[in-house]
This record gives structure tokens, C-alpha cells and sequence, in this order.
């Protein structure tokens, strides 16, 4: 191998240990999502689903009834009796920050994870 | 290296202040350069000051170069950051610092200066985590070591090799008249 000033045949230790250690620490980057919360606001009080569990929450929130649901990891409303709809139209969310939202009964579900925090400190 | 027995205490305190200057001088150059913005990578940093403290680990010896680099975390926090800076960069220094120290001690000559910052970027990073460890979640802090493992790879050779031109050139002035 070829020795110069930048390159001297010890190095190859170094930058192989390096990439070990990013083998090794890749399959923890792509865990990250488990850990997320759903916080679901409505008239009278928050709640809070973690999305690791399944559940349906039925909630009566400004006169409307929302039914939300929480399955594989995601979060959708499944149905609602509020005007326009547009909270199941959304679909089901799970990446942090993503949010569902239905302005006529009052009620918002904010997907928050951990990675967020992170940000918050860097900003 | 400048041999110690040639070399006056005058003499290596002024190499001393010189290279603690520049790189508080690099401390403010990274704070004005805006990499920490791009959204997948907060607190991505060049590790500018990474090339002054390994030059006077090489010019003045280890010793020296802790002292500039515990200097350095000090001033630039009273400077440009905060609390929160100086435990950051503090947990980053000490680790990277410690880092050259075991590398320098081991196996002195068998290693190029481009893989030495290298391995001190990496080891940077990873007591900047240990450091954001204290402050969050462990979890949270994990998901990150990957991303800040492959930047140090480019950061760490772009401050190796601008490190490796500015050896050759002091080396090379310190038989002039310097």
C-alpha cells in the first residue's frame, strides 16, 4: 500500500474500527419511531396513547363524537360525525411531528417523539 | 517536533498563546458558518478548532495541548455560547483530546495525522453525546451515533489534511527565523 503524507498503512485500523462501530450502531437509527406518543387534545383534557399498543378511544368532544384509533404503530380517526371530515381524510400518521387535526369538535392528535428533543436543544 | 531541549519555555508559551488564538479564532469561524441548520444534522460542526490543538500536540507536546484545549472550551463559551456550550464542547474536547493522547502514546510514528483527526472527530462527537446523554433521554441520544460517526469522517479529514499542510509548513519555518 502506498504511503503518503496523508496515508499511512496503521490508518486502516482506525478507519476500520470507525466503520465497526457504524455497522453497529445503524440498526439503532432505525428503532427510533417506536418510542413515539400520540397526544390526543380535545375539549376537557389531554390524553396520551403511546403507539406501541393498539387501542380505539372514543371521545365526545364541542357536541361531536370522534372514535381514534390506534393500531400497528399509526394513528387515524376512524370516524366522526363533525361536518366536513377532513380528520379522516387524513389518514393514519405515525412519523413524529405529523398531526391530525378536526377544527369543528375541538380536537387535535400531535404525533410527538423523543428525536424531537434533540432538536429543541440544538436550536 | 520541535525537540524540547532546543526549544526556550519563552519560545513554546508564544507557540502556545498563538495556537490557542486560532483557534478561538476557529471557534467564532464555525460559530458564523451555518452547517447546524440543515435539518437531519443539528449540531453539526467543521471541528475547526480540532486543527489547532492537534498542531500543538504535535509542535508542543500533549501536555501543552491540553492546556490550550481546556483554554479554549473555557474562553470560547465566555465568548460566543453558554452553560450548555461549555458542557458540550467540554465532554467533546476531553474525549477527543484523551483520544489523541492513547494514540500519540501507543503508536507514535505509524499514523497519519488525517486519520488522527479522524478518530479524534469521532471521538468528539461521541462525548458530545455522552454530554446530551445528561441532559435527555439515552434513547433519544442513540438514534444519533450513526449520523455523527459518518460526518466525522469527512469533517475529520477536511481538518487532517489542512492540519497535515500546516505541520509541514511550521516544521519548515522553524528553521528560519521564526
Amino acid at each position: 500500500m502506498r504511503v503518503s503524507r496523508f496515508f499511512k498503512p496503521f490508518d486502516c485500523i482506525i478507519y476500520g474500527i470507525l466503520l465497526l462501530l457504524i455497522c453497529l450502531s445503524l440498526p439503532i437509527l432505525y428503532g427510533k419511531t417506536n418510542g413515539s406518543v400520540a397526544v390526543l387534545t380535545y375539549d376537557g383534557g389531554t390524553m396520551r396513547l403511546p403507539l406501541s399498543e393498539d387501542r380505539t378511544e372514543t371521545i365526545l368532544s364541542q357536541g361531536h363524537t370522534l372514535t381514534v384509533v390506534v393500531q400497528n404503530g399509526t394513528v387515524f380517526v376512524q370516524s366522526a360525525d363533525c361536518p366536513d371530515r377532513i380528520c379522516m381524510q387524513t389518514g393514519p400518521v405515525s412519523s413524529s411531528g405529523s398531526s391530525i387535526v378536526c377544527l369543528p369538535a375541538h380536537v387535535s392528535i400531535v404525533i410527538e417523539g423523543r428525536i424531537e428533543d434533540i432538536d429543541d436543544i440544538a436550536r | 517536533m520541535i525537540s524540547h531541549d532546543k526549544q526556550s519555555a519563552a519560545r513554546r508559551l508564544c507557540l502556545d498563546a498563538v495556537l490557542l488564538c486560532t483557534a478561538l479564532l476557529f471557534s467564532y469561524v464555525e460559530a458564523l458558518i451555518p452547517l447546524s441548520s440543515f435539518p437531519a444534522l443539528p449540531g453539526l460542526k467543521l471541528g475547526l478548532c480540532n486543527i489547532a490543538v492537534l498542531l500543538t500536540a504535535l509542535l508542543c507536546g500533549i501536555a501543552d495541548a491540553w492546556a490550550v484545549s481546556i483554554c479554549r472550551v473555557l474562553l470560547s463559551a465566555l465568548l460566543f455560547g453558554g452553560v450548555t456550550t461549555l458542557l458540550f464542547s467540554a465532554c467533546g474536547a476531553f474525549f477527543s483530546l484523551l483520544l489523541i493522547t492513547c494514540l500519540r502514546r501507543f503508536c507514535p510514528a505509524s499514523i497519519s495525522i488525517t486519520a488522527l483527526c479522524v478518530a479524534s472527530a469521532a471521538a468528539h462527537n461521541i462525548g458530545q453525546l455522552l454530554a446530551a446523554s445528561l441532559l435527555l433521554s439515552a434513547r433519544a441520544v442513540l438514534a444519533y451515533i450513526p449520523l455523527l460517526l459518518i460526518v466525522a469522517v469527512p469533517t475529520g479529514a477536511l481538518t487532517g489534511i489542512v492540519t497535515t499542510w500546516m505541520h509541514a509548513i511550521l516544521n519548515r519555518a522553524k528553521g528560519g527565523a521564526v
